[in-house]
């Protein structure tokens, strides 16, 4: 594979069985009682799908609740296997599809970064190298020692963020993060991710509601409507044929 | 730069899952650290219960069992601690096995990580606890004027042992607890007859003659793991050869199966959780 495509789908689709549940053995006796109705078991989530993301690339997945983007991009940071296809990954992943992950509510800001910033791969001498910078960002101060369930929502976002930045990614998937904390938090965020992308070779994947972000920031918009692949290719005129599409199909 | 390439078929490939969670090493410490202090968060007398906890049942089963089995084993006392001790390690590892990944769904559907990394903690949390309580055991000893031997320096390898078995038990109930979730209160269930089923407060030959209940009863291998500490402990003498060999042996074919079964279910479990 070229060393400049970041990410690689081919022919890659997700299939969810209805029917695959987990298995409660009280549910099990009450469909042994139950006559069998036949129906349709399985959610195409996906349907299978090809694109390329080259390196360096900023891209925006679009389409409604419920179409597949947040599977694509679980797809891509493996929290969610392909059902066929397979997909091709170069480069370090790192995952915003909520931020504070594992934050514990009982324990202090301070060892939270440390709890939730190894759970992206980050070792505990490299997070205390980067502890000031952290608590920094994060607007904290003297409340990085207090236990975060007395944070408020802003607060937790913006030490996650802070804490999920620090990972130096290659491949940054970013779920709509940016739809939680006020304004000039949001703000502070696009501004970091502008300087992400001047450093570094960084390709940042971002799941949005946004157009306005899609046809500002990305070069490349990628439109997954019902589990198919509508369109790939520039920001503006992907998000002129989505904006023509009739709410209800 | 590194690439990786994910397929329907997730391959079975030991060297980079463990290079994984090599990487993954100080998540894997601080992780653990949290078990351990959760544990203890918020409850008076703390650490102490590492003690107490066997303490008390010691005491409780003594009395119990001081009649059935006091008169025909010398240093009855160490004889039982020794087991129940072990036996706890069993006990709590087993019993929350079956949750771990159920009960970790709000980070594991968020970030990537190595999934044998909660397992792993989750073993050597207990572990940690086991050696606190282990110290009441040498207490007992010193406190009966029992012979301290060398053989006592065959424990952490046994230790070691039981760890290994426990983190592979501990991939089996995980991922299969994921999808049947009943799963853990057939454990805990299990674990209750389990624990008048193995030779802990007995030795197995005063309950039966009959060689094959005998056999099964013997070489199972939770009470062939707590009979190696018997060994080194009650009987101050190296552990038996050939029960050794079988538990290596037998860690190593069930270790290989229950990580086999581990990550074929790998898939599964992200999208049931």
């Amino acid at each position: 594979m070229s060393k400049e495509i970041a990410v690689k789908f081919e022919e890659v689709s997700k299939t969810y069985y209805k029917g695959l549940k987990a298995i409660q053995l009280r549910r099990l006796l009450i469909d042994l009682l139950k006559p069998k109705t036949s129906e349709e078991k399985i959610i195409q989530s996906l349907e299978p799908v090809s694109f390329e993301i080259n390196k360096g690339e900023v891209v925006g997945i679009i389409g409604k609740n419920g179409s597949g983007k947040s599977t694509t991009l679980k797809l891509i940071a493996g929290i969610s296997h392909p059902t066929t296809g397979k997909i091709t990954i170069n480069g370090k992943i790192t995952t915003m599809l909520s931020l504070g992950a594992g934050f514990h509510p009982d324990f202090t800001g301070r060892e939270n970064v440390f709890l939730n910033g190894t759970l992206f791969g980050m070792s505990n001498y490299y997070l205390h190298s980067r502890l000031q910078s952290i608590i920094e960002f994060s607007e904290l101060g003297a409340k990085i020692d207090e236990p975060v369930r007395t944070y408020s929502a802003g607060m937790l976002s913006r030490l996650g963020f802070s804490v999920a930045i620090q990972t130096q990614p290659e491949i940054l998937l970013i779920d709509e993060v940016l739809a939680v904390g006020d304004n000039a938090f949001q703000e502070k965020c696009l501004a970091k991710f502008e300087e992400i992308k001047k450093s570094a070779e960084t390709t940042i994947i971002l799941v949005t509601h946004s157009m306005e972000q899609v046809t500002k920031h990305c070069q490349k918009a990628i439109w997954i409507n019902k589990g198919k692949l509508m369109g790939v290719g520039e920001p503006d005129e992907i998000v002129d044929k989505y904006k023509a599409l009739p709410v209800s199909s | 730069m590194s690439e990786t390439v994910r397929k329907p078929k997730i391959s079975f490939n030991l060297v980079k899952i463990y290079s994984e969670i090599w990487n993954y090493k100080s998540f894997m410490l601080n992780w653990t650290q949290r078990e351990l202090e959760l544990r203890y968060k918020g409850s008076v007398l703390g650490v102490l219960w590492s003690f107490l906890n066997p303490l008390l049942s010691l005491i409780v089963y003594f009395f119990v069992f001081k009649k059935l089995s006091g008169a025909a084993v010398p240093n009855f006392l160490i004889f039982l601690f020794s087991g129940t001790t072990a036996w706890l390690f069993f006990n709590q590892t087993l019993g929350t096995a079956s949750n771990l990944l159920i009960g970790s769904s709000h980070i594991m559907s968020r970030v990537y990580f190595p999934l044998e990394i909660l397992i792993i903690s989750n073993v050597i949390s207990q572990l940690i606890n086991y050696s606190i309580s282990f110290l009441l055991v040498l207490l007992t000893i010193i406190f009966l004027h029992a012979p301290i031997s060398w053989n006592l320096l065959w424990v952490p390898l046994i230790a070691l042992l039981q760890s290994m078995f426990l983190y592979s038990a501990g991939l089996l109930l995980s991922s299969v607890g994921a999808v049947v979730r009943d799963l853990g209160q057939i454990v805990t269930t299990a674990l209750s007859l389990l624990i008048f089923a193995t030779p802990i407060f007995y030795k197995a030959e005063f309950v039966t003659s009959n060689p094959k209940i005998l056999f099964v009863m013997n070489y199972q291998p939770i009470a062939a793991i707590i009979s190696l500490y018997r060994n080194v402990i009650h009987e101050a003498t190296h552990p038996d050869w050939n029960v050794l060999l079988y538990i290596i042996v037998f860690n190593l074919l069930w270790y290989l199966f229950c990580h086999y079964i581990f990550n074929k279910l790998r898939g599964v479990v992200y999208d049931l959780i």
